[in-house]
């Protein structure tokens, strides 16, 4: 995995003293995370009784959104991770933050098929099933904020 | 100013607070943790507040949107904590010396 640090262009951007250099890939990913997260916990938040007067129909068109986060995280991640490849290509809590973020962003597609089904019950703001994908969402999002923390510390 | 400012950081050092910070290993990677959820809920509630206000699910009333802000409060209160923490995380970093050559005479 050296091979890719190596490269020119990461080397360049490791190396660099600019703030419009790591320190701003690091910022994009944090801004990315903050959308993504922060809408889904809007929705969650729903899910669990808050704002019950918003119909949750209305969030259909916030879904479109957290994936511009999801890509820029993406985006930004494969730069982080190209930066020290061979480390974290290593660390099997950079596995498990991959894990819980792709398990996360299923589970996202789940409760936007959930909300858009006539499944939801409109006369109840927030059923159990409802309670259940927004507890899970919000487990994940949380192992998954964990793990990403711990990868500069473990392994 | 700069050997009260040093007198300052061997105070917050030596406090009990920082001495859990820094001695037990998982505690600043959860504080950190703690202060990303913070972020993401102000972020992302104060983000979907500001889209209703800018123009988006305009038959949602403004004040039903509303009723979600201070749930953004409650992510503003952790982040808000754990970045005073970081204060003294940062001063424990002084202690240890990493900071020296930005502080000059303080020591």
């Amino acid at each position: 995995m050296l091979w890719i640090q190596h490269l020119p262009v990461f080397v360049s951007i490791a190396e660099s003293d600019s703030v419009w250099a790591y320190p701003t890939v690091l910022m994009l990913h944090t801004v990315g995370l903050g959308w993504l997260v922060g809408l889904n916990t809007v929705v969650n938040l729903r899910l669990l009784g808050v704002g019950k007067r918003v119909p949750v129909g209305s969030f259909e068109k916030l879904f479109p959104m957290m994936w511009w986060g999801f890509w820029l995280i993406l985006a930004t991640g494969i730069i982080l991770f190209c930066l020290d490849a061979d480390h974290k290509a290593h660390q099997w809590i950079f596995y498990a933050k991959l894990g819980s973020v792709v398990l996360a962003m299923v589970l996202l597609t789940a409760e936007r098929t959930y909300m858009r089904s006539s499944e939801f019950p409109e006369a109840d703001p927030a059923p159990l099933k409802a309670r259940r994908y927004a507890w899970a969402s919000l487990s994940l999002w949380w192992i998954a904020t964990l793990t990403g923390r711990l990868m500069a510390y473990v392994g | 100013m700069m050997a009260y400012f040093g007198l300052m950081v061997h105070w917050v050092a030596d406090s009990h607070l920082a001495i859990y910070l820094r001695d037990i290993p998982w505690m600043w990677p959860l504080c950190e943790t703690i202060h990303f959820v913070g972020l993401a809920m102000v972020v992302g509630i104060a983000g979907f507040f500001d889209l209703r206000l800018l123009g988006f699910f305009s038959r949602v009333p403004i004040s039903a949107c509303r009723e979600f802000m201070p749930w953004a409060m409650v992510g503003f209160a952790l982040f808000r904590a754990i970045g005073a923490l970081s204060l003294v995380s940062w001063f424990f970093v002084v202690y240890f010396g990493r900071m020296l050559p930005y502080l000059g005479a303080a020591y």
